[in-house]
């Protein structure tokens, strides 16, 4: 280290003020709800290298920390004083902005003529075009279909600004002026930092602040080493599951081989499903992404609080994405909706560490944040005009973990979701919501419960009413538990609950429902931790009063038998009934990782082994054509009796391989 | 008025702190005994006894002023009563969701704060209205009797009752509160709608469960308060400080304690916004440190910045009230190594026990044991000599550290006062950046036992233009308790989209809102008002948007066929705070504020002689001063006059407090014994 621990710390508080600073001018200054109330945006600071060396805690959303702004440089050209980039294109920017309607905007910072650091500043904005309103659709097939690519650009030059770029930018957004708003509060944010290190560079040096950008990133990286030596080496593999890829309902499989030696790890994709038509596809250009890792640098930051929080902390950790991979898509993959797949990969790589840390990792949480949107029309604003409100964001349950029981009704792989208060709602659009509540017998059953899960039901009060829920997932395979704690309710989505007319809901892609209908969503529960013999018994009777779990499953799950108090009115524990079931519970083996029975069905036919062989049989085609042989191979098995082993595999493919006609998109079968 | 005193009274974790004013000369006296944990009222009586022995009758005190933390202890130690909230059916959970976002998403072991009702004793209520108030579902009776008889039965203590759209119309929560009034005489209920009706139906329940979970031991003490004082002879009614800066009776505490929660601070803030008023000076940062935390507001031009929300335990507390942002840095903040070996301060803190390790307790190494390994205390004189401190204690606990720095232990206590005063810097931007202000037209005014210390460090920092110390530091909270206004706030939530509503109405709302505060204004028995007025405000949006500019009406405005004016006033507004408006779009009011005034009668400021000459340094003492050890002169705070100058480095002791001057500024005393820090050199 060049810089002493204490004037490091103090560099470090100063860096922190100017990178939250920042962020408090996006928030004051910005236009939008989702930047405002959502808090969809983040700031930065970045070394000439590209990364960021102090990333806030406390503003905005924390997924961006180990990006680089490397290539977009590169994309760019020279930089000069004063130049302000923006970009929201994935495949030009190595994956720095990961969907279309996240703008990146970044300044160079001089001091002397020499370039020391980037300002950087994103906003998740209303509206690049595309598709649909708000440029968001899981159908899109391309990226051209989801609004307009900006590569690196200056949007302003040498401190003008560059008109023609601004031009260009109104004319392709369906609400240009919002737009505008927001990207002018990332520019003030990058002029604040530009402004802010300016000082520093004059009260400490420009040595010493480069010094201590250099300094922080390396205490982070070893920091992270320290954390990771602390894991037994090895090779972790785990895999998890999307419930189907919206266009059929073949899962989506991410598969991850995670190699601990000493204080590096390296987390290997190559097992993993290939890119696919709709957007879930993640950009990352190969590199070690942070949206792949959320999952383990979460944990680093858990594990030592006060790791200096930049991008130092992925350094230790290395990946293996094979192009046309879900993970790695080649141009031109959609991929509007990639937080589906960073929520299961956050699943995916915590699994695996799971193996080698029971006790520091939590069991699988509700892994979906679902945003449920109702529309109506809007005739006072004239013919066609429509209104639109996120009725609520659903999470779900969190899971438990060794020492604590999970979040009810919200996952920590969604945390920063906020709900819409209900009198807010009601007010912004006609609905009517029955019930917004905690749904009992929903958490994975352990020492340490899962959290439970949300139910929303709400009524359709208006005709031509539409209803969109993105983003909802686990309706199939639940969240899993850990170390014999049991798996979390699967969601699920019905129409008029408890009516005559009651019946089940598909994953929501566009539902139209009619007046009086009541729309029911409830989310997935979060997966228990540890042995749910072991509950103490007086914490099941309490979940039991508060109404939260029924009898029944406190003596089928917890082995806990409660019978009325004395007084009649209250229950008690029968201590004795309830030794003699916990023993004979106790004779049937918990698996260490509780998958819960839909899963357990899938992989009795595709068996895990089964699916590697084909994730890595496709890989020999080019990328654009992979998800269709994976499907064809699954259409052609779709009668067959599992298990299904590589050799079964192998001979669809080669079947398939060898036909004289090449298949067409029309061959897959639709669900 | 007849007596000739006024007397505020706070009462801490080990002192209750008393002073006295007496408000024809304007001279504070300030007392300390120390608090009766198992009944502060006597410790209060202990006070008045001293006082007594002084020279004070009782009967001479006109002015009583009490700022408590019954209410915010009891929610902090969460030993409140056990009380049962009723909510609209299919809401049972309101308390648990809360908002949904967790405090620190990234860390797994980060969790929403713990719900003060549990869900067994939150019961559904089978009714609704909609969003404009009108009946949906009229309230089943018999399922509430049910729920009323089990409340009973399981000995519940009261009953919160909060309702979907109680803000608009309280009808069903009047009809449920009535049931349990019949049904259940004596229990205690407390409606939200009636506490304060603001849209927002979490934020609302949790004000009223609050409110109720504390109001048992906040009745309980002042009906013991009154008691005692009514024993000594004191007729004054006792008044008691609130969040938003004012005073208001003690039967107005005791139905909402919820609004004494940050009373200390706030008035600590009323207090340096009198004496910045005094000083000629309009825009203030205050900075207030003490043992754990520095407390930081901004005054821009005379008026205090308030928060519709503010947070306590990760409870949101949807009341007005002064802004103010609380740093974990202060004078017990502990000083360790992370695991990285960077040097840290805080956020934990020794606090008054066991205290820094130079308190003799056992604690461990803390920011006031570098200040003492510095040369910046005076050992001898520490809190009035009331405190013995022990340098050798301070040195024995940072020597691991020290050794572990690579340094002497006067530079590492340097260099920690060096990263504290970063760690403030670093929390003082984001507040700077929050509010959009440029610190260089700004005054930091430094109170608690160690802001004047800091001050000057904080001032160079943010590139604020001069430092004012107060003759007092450590009774600034009494001063803003004993010139406190009588404050009410009141609200009224809906929306009003500014197309529709016609000025006329806007008025009748205003003015019934009015009416109340009139009407509350009228019940404080207190002769010392001297006028009074009504601040109306209004928080508006473009419709569609999810936040709101907070406007403040001009009854004037009131007038006329349409509200064109308003909607003009809001899209400059917009202008102003984003830099961009749209004046073709839609504006809706959402919540319509007025704000009671009653405006006591401000005792005069006390003021200090003219200097005959030059102010003389009483000695010297070695200072270690960002790397450099260098002898600076002392002087005593109580021999300086107005206009005297003094130069840094300087030090200037006093009983509650120890200003450092840096080099380059000059420190002048003014009229009212203020000591103001300007620049004299450039600007570093």
């Amino acid at each position: 280290m060049r810089t002493d621990p204490a004037t490091l710390e103090i560099l470090r508080s100063h860096f922190n003020a100017i990178a939250v600073g920042m962020g408090h001018v996006v928030e004051r200054t910005s236009f939008t709800t989702f930047v405002k109330e959502s808090a969809d945006f983040a700031t930065a600071l970045a070394a000439p290298s590209g990364e960021f060396y102090v990333y806030p805690k406390t503003v905005g959303v924390t997924i961006f920390l180990g990006l680089s702004l490397q290539r977009a440089v590169e994309e760019v050209g020279g930089l000069e004083p004063g130049d302000i980039v923006i970009t929201n294109d994935p495949y030009t920017t190595d994956g720095l902005a990961t969907h279309l309607p996240d703008v990146h905007v970044f300044k160079p910072i001089f001091a002397d003529g020499e370039l020391i650091s980037y300002a950087w500043a994103f906003a998740h904005i209303s509206d690049v075009g595309g598709l649909v309103p708000s440029s968001i659709s899981p159908q899109a097939t391309d990226i051209h279909q989801e609004g307009l690519r900006i590569p690196p650009v200056k949007l302003y030059r040498a401190g003008r600004p560059n008109p023609d770029v601004h031009r260009l930018l109104a004319a392709n957004s369906r609400v240009p002026h919002l737009n505008l708003g927001d990207i002018n509060a990332l520019v003030a944010a990058v002029n604040t930092g530009e402004a802010r290190l300016g000082a520093m560079v004059r009260k400490f040096g420009a040595t010493a602040v480069k010094d201590g950008m250099a300094d922080l990133m390396e205490q982070a990286e070893a920091r992270a080493r320290r954390i990771i030596e602390r894991i037994p080496d090895g090779v972790y593999t785990f895999a998890d599951y999307l419930d189907d890829d919206m266009s059929s309902a073949t899962p989506i499989r991410l598969a991850v081989d995670v190699t601990v030696s000493g204080g590096e790890i390296t987390i290997d994709f190559s097992r993993c499903d290939p890119q696919v038509r709709t957007a879930f596809n993640l950009v990352t250009g190969g590199k070690p992404h942070s949206f792949m890792l959320q999952g383990l640098i979460n944990y680093l930051i858990s594990a030592d609080p006060h790791i200096p929080v930049n991008g130092g902390i992925v350094h230790p950790i290395k990946v293996v994405a094979p192009k046309g991979t879900l993970v790695n898509p080649e141009y031109p993959a959609a991929v509007g909706i990639r937080h589906t797949i960073t929520m299961r990969l956050y699943n995916a790589v915590l699994g695996a560490l799971a193996k080698a840390l029971p006790r520091e990792i939590p069991a699988a949480g509700a892994g979906q944040a679902a945003i449920v949107v109702l529309s109506t029309p809007n005739e006072e604003a004239g013919a066609g005009a429509r209104r639109m409100a996120v009725v609520e964001p659903m999470g779900g349950g969190g899971g438990g973990q060794s020492d604590m029981d999970g979040v009810d009704g919200i996952d920590h792989a969604s945390g920063f979701l906020k709900n819409t208060p209900i009198e807010s709602l009601e007010q912004h659009i006609d609905i009517l919501v029955h019930r917004y509540e905690l749904m009992p017998d929903t958490a994975g059953a352990g020492l340490r419960r899962g959290g439970h899960a949300v139910r929303l039901d709400f009524e359709i009060v208006k005709p031509d009413s539409i209803v969109t829920a993105r983003g909802m997932e686990r309706m199939r395979f639940q969240p899993w538990g850990l170390a014999g704690g049991h798996a979390g309710a699967a969601g699920s989505a019905v129409l008029n609950p408890g009516r005559p007319d009651e019946r089940p809901l598909p994953k929501i892609s566009v539902l139209r429902p009619e007046v009086g209908d009541i729309v029911s969503i409830r989310s997935p529960g979060g997966g228990g931790w540890g042995n749910p013999l072991e509950r103490p018994p007086e914490l099941v009777l309490a979940e039991v009063e508060s109404g939260l779990l029924s009898r029944s499953a406190a003596e089928r799950l917890y082995g806990v038998v409660l019978v009325p108090g004395p007084d009649g009115r209250s229950l008690r524990v029968d201590e004795a009934r309830t030794k003699a079931l916990r023993e004979s519970l106790a004779k049937k083996d918990r698996p260490f990782i509780d998958f819960g029975s839909a899963r357990e069905a899938y992989e009795a036919k595709w068996t895990p082994e089964a699916s590697d062989t084909l994730a890595r049989l496709v890989q020999t085609l080019p990328a654009v054509q992979r998800w269709m042989y994976k499907q064809l191979v699954h259409d052609r098995l779709r009668d067959a009796e599992g298990p299904l082993g590589p050799e079964d595999i192998k001979r669809v493919w080669d079947a398939l391989m060898h036909r004289s006609t090449k298949p067409k998109m029309g061959d897959v079968q639709q669900p | 008025m007849n007596g000739r005193y006024r007397l505020g009274i706070d009462i801490g974790g080990t002192f209750t702190d008393v002073t006295l004013l007496d408000h024809e000369s304007g001279r504070l006296v300030s007392l300390k005994t120390p608090t009766v944990p198992s009944n502060p009222a006597l410790g209060i009586v202990n006070a008045l006894h001293r006082l007594k022995e002084t020279g004070v009758p009782p009967e001479e005190i006109s002015y009583f002023v009490h700022g408590t933390t019954i209410g915010l202890n009891t929610l902090l130690q969460r030993k409140g009563a056990r009380i049962a909230l009723l909510v609209t059916e299919g809401f049972r959970d309101l308390l648990a969701l809360q908002r949904l976002r967790l405090p620190v998403p990234y860390d797994f072991r980060s969790r929403l704060p713990e719900p003060l009702i549990p869900r067994q004793a939150v019961f559904p209520v089978r009714e609704r209205l909609l969003h404009d108030g009108t009946e949906h579902l009229p309230v089943d009776t018999e399922m509430l009797d049910r729920t009323i008889d089990e409340i009973v039965a399981a000995g519940y203590e009261g009953v919160v009752i909060c309702l979907l759209h109680s803000y608009r119309n309280p009808v069903h929560e009047r009809q449920v509160a009535e049931r349990i009034r019949r049904r259940a005489p004596g229990m205690e209920v407390c409606l939200s709608s009636e506490l304060w009706p603001q849209m927002r139906e979490y934020e609302r329940a949790v004000l009223a469960v609050v409110n109720l979970y504390i109001q048992p031991s906040a009745r309980r003490y002042f009906r013991e308060l009154r008691e005692r004082l009514a024993e000594e002879g004191l007729a004054a009614e006792p008044l008691i400080t609130q969040s938003n800066g004012g005073v208001m009776d003690i039967g107005t505490a005791a139905e909402a304690p919820v609004r004494t929660l940050f009373s200390g601070p706030a008035a600590g803030v009323i207090g340096a916004v009198r004496l910045a008023q005094a000083a000629g000076i309009r825009n203030v940062i205050t900075f207030d440190v003490g043992g754990t935390s520095a407390d930081i507001s901004v005054v821009t031009d005379g008026q205090p910045a308030f928060v519709e929300t503010n947070q306590v335990a990760g409870f949101p507390i949807l009341m007005p009230s002064i802004s103010i942002q609380s740093v974990g840095a202060g004078g017990g903040s502990v000083v360790w190594l992370d695991s990285g070996g960077l040097l840290k301060v805080g956020p934990e803190s020794a606090g008054s026990n066991p205290g820094p390790a130079c308190y003799g307790n056992g604690g461990p190494a803390a920011l006031t044991d570098a200040f003492l390994l510095c040369g910046w205390l005076n050992p001898g004189r520490f809190a009035a000599g009331s405190v013995a401190l022990y340098p050798e204690l301070s040195a024995q606990a940072l020597r691991p550290i020290a050794e572990a720095l690579g340094l002497d232990l006067a530079s590492a206590a340097d260099r920690v006062i060096q990263v504290a005063v970063a760690n403030m810097y670093a929390e003082l931007n984001g507040v700077l950046e929050q509010q959009g202000i440029d610190p260089r037209e700004f005054t930091v005014l430094a109170y608690g036992g160690a802001g004047p210390l800091l001050a000057n460090f904080i001032a160079e920092e943010i590139q604020a233009g001069s430092v004012l110390v107060p003759p007092r530091p450590g009774t600034l909270c009494a001063l803003g308790a004993l010139n406190a206004d009588f404050v009410h706030d009141a609200v009224q939530s809906g929306r009003m989209p500014l197309a529709e509503i016609k000025p006329a109405e806007l008025k009748k709302r205003y003015e019934a809102l009015a009416a109340e505060a009139r009407a509350w204004l009228e019940n404080q028995r207190f002769d010392g008002i001297g006028g009074h007025r009504f601040d109306y405000s209004m928080d508006a949006r473009y419709v569609g948007q999810s936040f709101e500019i907070s406007l403040p009406i001009d009854p004037a405005r009131l007038e006329g066929e349409d509200c064109g004016r308003i909607a003009e006033q809001f899209h400059e507004a917009h202008q102003r705070q984003y830099g961009h408006c749209d004046p073709g779009a839609p504006v809706e009011a959402v919540n319509l504020r007025v704000r009671a005034v009653g405006i006591t009668r401000k005792p005069p400021l006390e003021r200090v002689p003219d200097a005959a000459g030059p102010a003389r340094p009483a000695g010297e003492r070695e200072l270690y001063l960002r790397g450099v050890r260098r002898r600076v002169p002392v002087y005593v705070r109580a021999e300086l006059a107005a206009g005297h100058e003094v130069e840094g480095p300087a030090v200037i002791e006093q009983d509650d407090s120890t200003v450092l001057i840096l080099d380059g500024w000059l420190g002048r005393v003014d009229a009212f014994g203020n000591v103001l820090l300007r620049r004299t050199g450039e600007v570093r």
